[in-house]
């Protein structure tokens, strides 16, 4: 059979099957490629070293020795330290950039596939 | 027959759309595979994030490598508290003999004196024997006397500095040498410089408030650096500056302080008193080099209101200034860069 007389023999069924597969496929490749993406991680780091990386999409509780730290709803928090000022706890909750505790030495940044996800500002003076 | 062929068409055709679609995105992806990458890390007793604009990771991360290794340098030497640095050398051998030091802080010290000239004492390295009489994380405030009699040590006329063996002495034994005001500025500037030579042709140093941007984001913008509202979170923002290829800082009353009847005590101490400064809670200044920036920030705190706005409006400095009564006043050469938020 030629490709012409294909065309020609082709219901609108067969187009429907055609478009349905189409549909079926490309919705599945972004609904998989949008899912990887997604992938937002909490990292936290205590005197220059990875102590903890966790995905932000999964609610927990993190006890160190000198602050708890809380990942709920895509966002994280320091939510109890014991540095003075604790300027750390009054950021609250961040769903990108970064919290840092000087007196403990402690950077936690929320990160989107190894590079940092992004504000509205680049750096703050 | 003929249905089952259609049906294996039908599969095939989808097929190739399918991967044709996962192709370009995945060849999208590599060409406009310009991004940012950003890392902090804990260094000069401050939090430093380096970020630059690369076409790879791996180029970026080693950028970033090199440039925090030059940091712990730069640390290693002028740090006040680390007691092997060359600052701490130069401090204990106060009224005793020279120090022979690295080119880096004959550089340092030289400047920073050319400054306090220019600021006719507003910045004054020598500050560091009042300071250490002070512990702002522990609310500890030195008595008159204490900072009374230590006033004769704080005077940077008493440096003296000898370029043929790149020599540093301090005249009066107990005098202190303490770059905590501006030695993160002029780092900032060189680490840049650290970066361009790893190939790096955008990006950022910050070294605390401390800022130098160069070159632009991928999409051909300025960076954005947020001025942080003194009396709100880290990230509350009173606006935001558009910068390409200038360094920015600010001296705040909130960065090391504490709250005692109902005064504020803070870290931007007045060389001829030893007290804070008491009529701005931020000045930010904007020029093409940190070490200026970071140097005049204090400075122009140290000075107040009138001596301070008289001094950049003379040299046509830019700068954003936020007064103890909560008004503001922007350089009419600073506007263009400056957006301001809302909320404020």
């Amino acid at each position: 059979m030629s490709g012409k007389t294909l065309i020609k023999t082709l219901t609108y069924w067969d187009v429907a099957l055609f478009l349905f597969l189409l549909t079926g496929s490309v919705t599945a490749l972004i609904y998989v490629s949008a899912g990887v993406s997604k992938g937002a991680v909490v990292k936290i780091e205590v005197n220059n070293k990875l102590l903890y990386r966790y995905p932000l999409n999964e609610d927990r509780r993190i006890h160190l020795e000198f602050m708890d730290i809380e990942v709920k709803g895509g966002r994280v928090a320091v939510i109890d330290a014991d540095c003075p000022n604790k300027l750390c706890v009054k950021q609250g909750f961040i769903d990108r950039g970064a919290i840092i505790c000087l007196p403990n030495r402690t950077v936690i940044t929320v990160e989107e596939n190894g590079k940092d996800k992004r504000g509205v500002v680049d750096a703050t003076t | 027959m003929k249905l089952i062929l259609k049906i294996v068409l039908a599969l095939l055709v989808t097929t190739a759309l399918a991967g044709l679609f996962v192709f370009v995105r995945h060849t999208h992806h590599v060409k406009g595979g310009t991004q940012i990458y950003k890392k902090t890390k804990i260094a000069m007793d401050t939090a430093i994030t380096i970020t630059v604009v690369s076409e790879r990771q791996e180029k970026a991360e080693k950028a970033i490598d090199v440039a925090f290794k030059k940091i712990d340098y730069y640390d290693h030497i002028f740090s006040f508290f680390s007691p092997d640095s060359e600052v701490s050398l130069i401090n204990k051998n106060a009224g005793i003999k020279p120090v022979q030091v690295s080119n880096d802080t004959f550089e340092l010290v030289k400047k920073t004196v050319e400054i306090s000239e220019l600021t006719e004492g507003a910045f004054d390295p020598t500050v560091g024997a009042f300071m250490v009489l002070w512990d702002f994380a522990k609310a500890v405030k030195p008595s008159d006397d204490e900072l009374k009699k230590r006033i004769p040590l704080v005077n940077y006329k008493n440096i003296i500095l000898n370029e043929a063996n790149s020599s540093v002495m301090l005249k009066l034994k107990g005098m202190m040498l303490d770059f905590g005001g501006n030695a993160k500025g002029y780092a900032a500037n060189k680490i840049a410089e650290v970066l361009k030579g790893e190939g790096i042709t955008s990006g950022i140093v910050a070294i605390a408030g401390d800022i130098k941007t160069f070159g632009t984001k991928p999409n051909g913008s300025p960076w954005y650096i947020g001025v942080r509202n003194p009396r709100g979170t880290p990230s509350d923002l009173v606006g935001i500056l558009k910068l390409k290829d200038l360094a920015v800082s600010t001296a705040g009353d909130y960065e090391r302080f504490f709250i005692e009847g109902n005064h504020r005590y803070h870290h931007i101490l007045v060389p001829q008193t030893g007290y804070p400064a008491t009529e701005f809670q931020s000045v930010t200044i904007v020029n093409s080099e940190g070490f200026i920036t970071d140097s005049l920030d204090n400075a122009v705190f140290v000075m107040g209101k009138v001596k301070g706005l008289e001094f950049i409006k003379k040299r046509n400095f830019k700068a954003f200034l936020i007064y103890s009564d909560n008004t503001t006043y922007i350089t009419d050469n600073l506007k263009e860069e400056f957006e301001r938020e809302n909320s404020h």
